[in-house]
């Protein structure tokens, strides 16, 4: 083995060995170029440049099963994400709902100021494909009794016929039980608002007791009148649709279309207390 | 033991320097490019040091020596910086390695082994040199570089040597084995 650290090849190649390991060293500590390590960087290049482009392809391919569990996970979070917000959606969606729907009841609370609300949700309807009968989700620990008038910002829904602990019943003004001492609001005209079985699953009532000349019109609107009745005086009712003269009776019926939409009924308000309208000597005298 | 150097024609070294210095350079390549972007445990693998050993178990000392002196120029000339003394560790490594192949060892895959993790040992204490002479004496955290610069390199370049010698000692026996004692 000391024979060949001797040897005059050995010598040379380290003596070779130090020029390369020195020179270039120098160089660089003088800020000088190589032109052999250029000419070797120049020609290694384009191959620096394909196995460069072929690894990042292979790390791309491969970075996708390494970040697999990364993008499952992120994918979770998204998923979950996208649950939340579409909650809060549904949330805002029925928020602003509830919005519109208290607005109305505003106009109603500031033209009777006299009335308590109850906020109620329809948790159940019976009679068949056309309610009218409806479960609201207040009784009697919210302070509600029967014969409360039950309405909507639109007009008269019904009354609380039934009352359970954390439940009421509500029968419509489509059903034959249910009348209203009604009046039309342009003319002042009285009769009174009943339910007629035929018609009720058209969402149709009828106005009876009209004089046969009585000043009303098809497209007249309906109000309670408040005498003797569940409801307060001034309530919408409906909107005159047909008028049918009566020949036995020699009056005149008038069909209504109510004015609150019982197909499609959520949220609706009991009026638990309200000032009950009393008829003057003089009004009675006018009416 | 055999104690007689190789008898090679400086016609045939000659011959063999070229195709190993391309063979070389490729790695060299191969290792600054590729593996800058695959790191095995975080390092960039040795893969010329492993490619001088094979060179210096089946071809003796004296292209041992010279492939060790164009492996550690070609891989400072494409990935060192600064100071390296990759040309003389090589080379040193290269024919040491060489006359234990032909005195205690043997040619084979262990040998080859042994001679990489003693020659992977040397170059690692000369990066350590390298790297006092670049961070300065203030900022020259051996244990630093030893978990961050050594052990990663170390292992990446003994893994990622395997595929080079099974690659290196297939050229050598297409092109060289039957010409060894040719001269």
């Amino acid at each position: 083995m000391s024979k060949f650290f001797k040897s005059r090849f050995f010598i040379a190649a380290l003596l070779c060995a130090i020029v390369l390991v020195t020179v270039p060293s120098v160089l660089s500590v003088m800020g000088l170029g190589n032109y052999v390590r250029s000419a070797l960087g120049t020609a290694a290049t384009p191959f620096r440049y394909a196995f460069t482009e072929v690894a990042e392809g292979i790390d791309g391919f491969v970075s996708y099963f390494r970040e697999f569990d990364a993008i499952n996970a992120e994918n979770r979070i998204l998923k979950d994400k996208i649950a939340e917000l579409e909650s809060r959606l549904e949330a805002a969606e029925a928020t602003e709902e509830e919005n519109r729907w208290l607005y109305g009841y505003l106009g109603l609370k500031r033209e009777h100021i006299d009335y308590e609300f109850e906020a109620a949700r329809v948790i159940g309807r019976e009679s068949g494909n056309y309610m009218t009968i409806f479960t609201l989700n207040r009784g009697s620990m919210h302070d509600i009794e029967p014969n409360m008038p039950v309405v909507t910002e639109k007009g008269i829904v019904g009354y609380v016929s039934e009352v359970g602990a954390n439940w009421c019943k509500v029968v419509t003004i489509l059903e034959t039980a249910s009348s209203v001492g009604a009046f039309v609001e342009r003319s002042g005209e009285l009769g009174l608002v009943e339910g007629i079985y035929e018609l009720k699953d058209d969402g149709i009532c009828q106005m009876s007791y009209l004089p046969p000349d009585a000043d009303i019109k098809v497209g007249d609107v309906i109000l309670s009148s408040g005498i003797g009745s569940l409801y307060p005086r001034g309530l919408v009712i409906g909107t005159v649709t047909e008028l049918i003269p009566d020949e036995f009776s020699r009056t005149l019926v008038a069909s209504l279309k109510s004015a609150a939409d019982l197909t499609d009924l959520r949220s609706v308000m009991i009026i638990k207390s309200f000032n009950a309208y009393t008829v003057s000597e003089e009004d009675a005298a006018n009416e | 033991m055999n104690n007689q150097l190789s008898p090679i024609s400086w016609q045939t070294l000659f011959k063999k320097s070229i195709v190993w210095g391309i063979w070389l350079f490729f790695l060299a390549v191969f290792q600054t490019s590729f593996f800058s972007v695959f790191r095995p445990f975080g390092a960039v693998p040795d893969l010329v040091l492993p490619a001088v050993i094979v060179i210096a178990i089946y071809d003796r000392e004296r292209m041992g020596t010279i492939a060790g002196i164009m492996g550690g120029y070609i891989a400072d000339a494409l990935g060192g910086v600064g100071l390296s003394l990759s040309p003389i560790v090589y080379m040193i490594c290269g024919c040491i390695i060489a006359l234990l192949a032909y005195s205690v060892l043997r040619r084979d895959f262990m040998s080859w082994v042994v001679g990489t993790v003693f020659s992977l040992i040397i170059s690692g204490l000369a990066s350590v040199i390298g790297a006092y002479f670049a961070a300065g004496a203030v900022h020259f955290d051996i244990s630093d570089i030893f978990s961050r610069l050594l052990l990663p390199q170390f292992f990446a370049s003994l893994l990622m040597g395997v595929p080079v010698y099974f690659l290196t000692k297939l050229i050598w026996s297409r092109f060289f084995n039957n010409r060894e004692m040719e001269g």
